[in-house]
C-alpha cells in the first residue's frame, strides 16, 4: 500500500512535470529600499522634487528642450520609469496642443532608446518611458522637449503643470533550478 | 489511550494534508502565495506566506490587503493595500499602495483583476516552500524519505516472508503519513506574489505662455535706395514747334533693389528673441543659432 501510495504520488508528480504547468523553481526574493531622486540644474543637486521650467515667450511651432537626470538611490532595487503630468489650475493653452517628448540620453547626452511623445492631455494618464531599466545606484539622463502646435494663434495663453516620474521595482528573472523548465500555472 | 493519541495524530495529518491540497488547487476560493519582495513591510515581510480568499470586488473596502494581477505588460501578481476605490455603474476599481512605499501604485486595478483578499500571513514560511522547490530541497524532503519508505517496506516484506514477523504498525503509519505530508509539500507549488517597491519624484510648476509680439530691433539700412529716373530727354527742334517732355520718374523702390540689415541683440543663453518683419517683399532671414523661427510668408 505504501509503495503504491508513493508510486501514485510520484506518478502524479511526473504528470505535473510533463503536462501541467507549474513553477518548479526557487522563488527569487528581493529585499531593499526604494529611493528615486531628480536633478535639473545643477546636475549634482538631487532631490525628490525640483522646480520645473518656465517659458513665458513660447511661439507656436517652437520646440524647447530641458534636461534632467533621475538617480536610482535605492538599495538593491532596479526601477522601470513611468511619467505622468498633472495640470495645475485652469489652462488657457489647450493641453492637446502641447506635445511633450521625453528621450533618454547616454552619458554623452546623445539620444538612446525610444523617445516617448504624447500630447500633454495624454500625459495626465500614466505613461511608460519604455523598457529602459535604471539599475540601483545608476543615474539616467533625460531630455524633455516641449512643442507648441503651430495652429495656436492666441497670445498670452498659458498652461502650468507638474510632471511626476515614478520608479517601480523590477524584479530579477527567476532561474529555474529543475529541467525541463516550465511556466507558472495561472 | 495510545489508540486515541494515534487517532488524533492521524486526523491532524489528514487535515494538514487537505489544507495543503486545497491551497494548491484553489478549493473554496483559498490560495496561498509567497511574498517575494518588501513593499508591504512591516505588515507582511519578505518571504512570508500569505493566504488569500476570493472576495467579490463590491465587498472590498479601503485598507484591505488584496492579491491581484497588476495591469502592466508583465502582469505580475502583486499584494498591496487598497488606498482608494471607486464604484461606478456597478464596476469597482482600486488604487493600491504598498505599506513601505511613499506613493500609490501607478496603475488602477479593475475588480476582475483581484484574486483575493489577504486573510493572514505566516512569516518566513515562504522561504521553506521556496527551498522545497530547489534541488537540495527535493532531495531532502522527497527523494530521501521516499527511498527510506521503499527500503523499509521491502525489508518488512522480506522479514514477513522469512519469519512471519509482525512489526508495530502504529509507528510505521505515523512515519509514512509524515513523509506523505512532506511529499505533498513538494507538490504544493504556491505562486510568488510581488510586493513591488516604488518611489516618485516631481518637476513642479512647469509653465508655458505664448508670447505677446513686441520686438526690440536695431535697424541699420544700407545702402541708401535711390529711385531710378529716366534721363532728361533732349530734342532738336526743327523747324518751329516746341515740345515740353514729360518726366515720369520712379519714386518707389522696387523689390530686390536693396538690403535691410536687422541686428537683434541676444539676451543671453536660453532667452527667446522676437523679430517682427512686415514687408511686401520676399524676406530672407539668416540665423546662426538653433532657435526655430516662426515665419509667415506674405508674398
Amino acid at each position: 500500500m505504501i509503495i503504491t501510495g508513493v508510486g501514485a504520488g510520484a506518478f502524479a508528480a511526473s504528470q505535473a512535470l510533463l503536462s501541467d504547468q507549474a513553477v518548479l523553481a526557487a522563488n527569487t526574493f528581493s529585499t531593499g529600499t526604494s529611493d528615486l531622486l531628480i536633478a535639473t540644474n545643477p546636475v549634482s543637486d538631487y532631490a525628490s522634487s525640483k522646480a520645473g521650467f518656465t517659458n513665458n515667450a513660447m511661439l507656436p511651432g517652437q520646440t524647447s528642450a530641458y534636461a534632467f537626470r533621475l538617480k536610482n538611490n535605492s538599495d538593491a532595487v532596479d526601477f522601470s520609469i513611468q511619467g505622468q503630468a498633472t495640470i495645475n489650475g485652469t489652462n488657457t493653452l489647450p493641453a492637446d496642443k502641447i506635445f511633450v517628448t521625453i528621450t533618454p540620453l547616454d552619458s554623452s547626452s546623445n539620444p538612446m532608446g525610444t523617445p516617448v511623445t504624447h500630447p500633454l492631455n495624454e500625459w495626465t494618464s500614466v505613461q511608460s518611458l519604455g523598457d529602459l531599466v535604471v539599475d540601483n545606484g545608476d543615474i539616467q539622463r533625460y531630455k524633455m522637449e516641449v512643442m507648441v502646435d503651430p495652429s495656436i494663434t492666441e497670445s498670452s495663453v498659458s498652461v502650468n503643470f507638474d510632471f511626476v516620474f515614478t520608479g517601480t521595482q523590477v524584479l530579477p528573472s527567476v532561474t529555474p533550478s529543475l529541467s525541463p523548465s516550465v511556466t507558472a500555472q495561472p | 489511550m495510545k489508540n486515541f493519541l494515534r487517532g488524533v495524530i492521524v486526523c491532524f495529518i489528514l487535515i494538514v494534508g487537505f489544507i495543503i491540497f486545497s491551497l494548491s488547487h484553489q478549493i473554496g476560493g483559498w490560495r496561498a502565495f509567497i511574498v517575494s519582495s518588501g513593499s508591504m513591510e512591516p505588515t507582511i515581510s519578505t518571504g512570508a506566506l500569505v493566504i488569500s480568499h476570493y472576495t467579490h470586488p463590491s465587498s472590498l473596502q479601503k485598507n484591505d490587503i488584496i492579491t491581484f494581477i497588476a495591469p502592466t505588460k508583465e502582469k505580475p501578481i502583486v499584494t498591496h493595500r487598497i488606498s482608494n476605490l471607486s464604484r461606478k455603474n456597478q464596476l469597482t476599481t482600486f488604487k493600491t499602495k504598498g505599506d513601505n512605499n511613499n506613493n500609490e501604485d501607478t496603475w488602477v486595478v479593475a475588480g476582475g483583476g483581484v484574486i483575493g483578499k489577504v486573510t493572514f500571513s505566516i512569516p518566513y514560511l515562504g522561504y521553506f516552500f521556496s527551498f522545497s522547490q530547489t534541488k537540495l530541497g527535493i532531495l531532502l524532503l522527497v527523494l530521501l524519505p521516499a527511498v527510506y519508505i521503499i527500503i523499509d517496506e521491502i525489508s518488512n516484506i522480506v522479514k514477513t516472508i522469512k519469519h512471519h514477523h509482525k512489526k508495530s504498525k502504529e509507528h510505521k503509519e505515523i512515519i509514512t503519513a509524515g513523509i506523505a505530508i512532506l511529499f505533498s509539500l513538494w507538490l504544493f507549488t504556491p505562486q510568488s506574489t510581488q510586493a513591488l517597491l516604488s518611489d516618485k519624484v516631481s518637476l513642479t510648476n512647469n509653465s508655458i505662455t505664448i508670447a505677446i509680439v513686441s520686438p526690440t530691433i536695431t535697424q541699420t539700412p544700407s545702402p541708401t535706395i535711390t529711385p531710378s529716373q529716366p534721363p532728361t530727354p533732349t530734342q532738336t527742334l526743327s523747324p518751329t514747334p516746341t515740345v515740353t517732355p514729360t518726366l515720369t520718374p520712379t519714386t518707389q523702390p522696387s523689390c530686390g533693389g536693396g538690403n535691410i540689415t536687422i541686428n537683434v541683440n541676444n539676451n543671453g543663453g536660453g532667452s527667446t528673441n522676437i523679430v517682427n518683419v512686415t514687408s511686401n517683399c520676399s524676406t530672407k532671414i539668416n540665423q546662426n543659432n538653433t532657435t526655430i523661427i516662426y515665419n509667415t510668408l506674405h508674398n
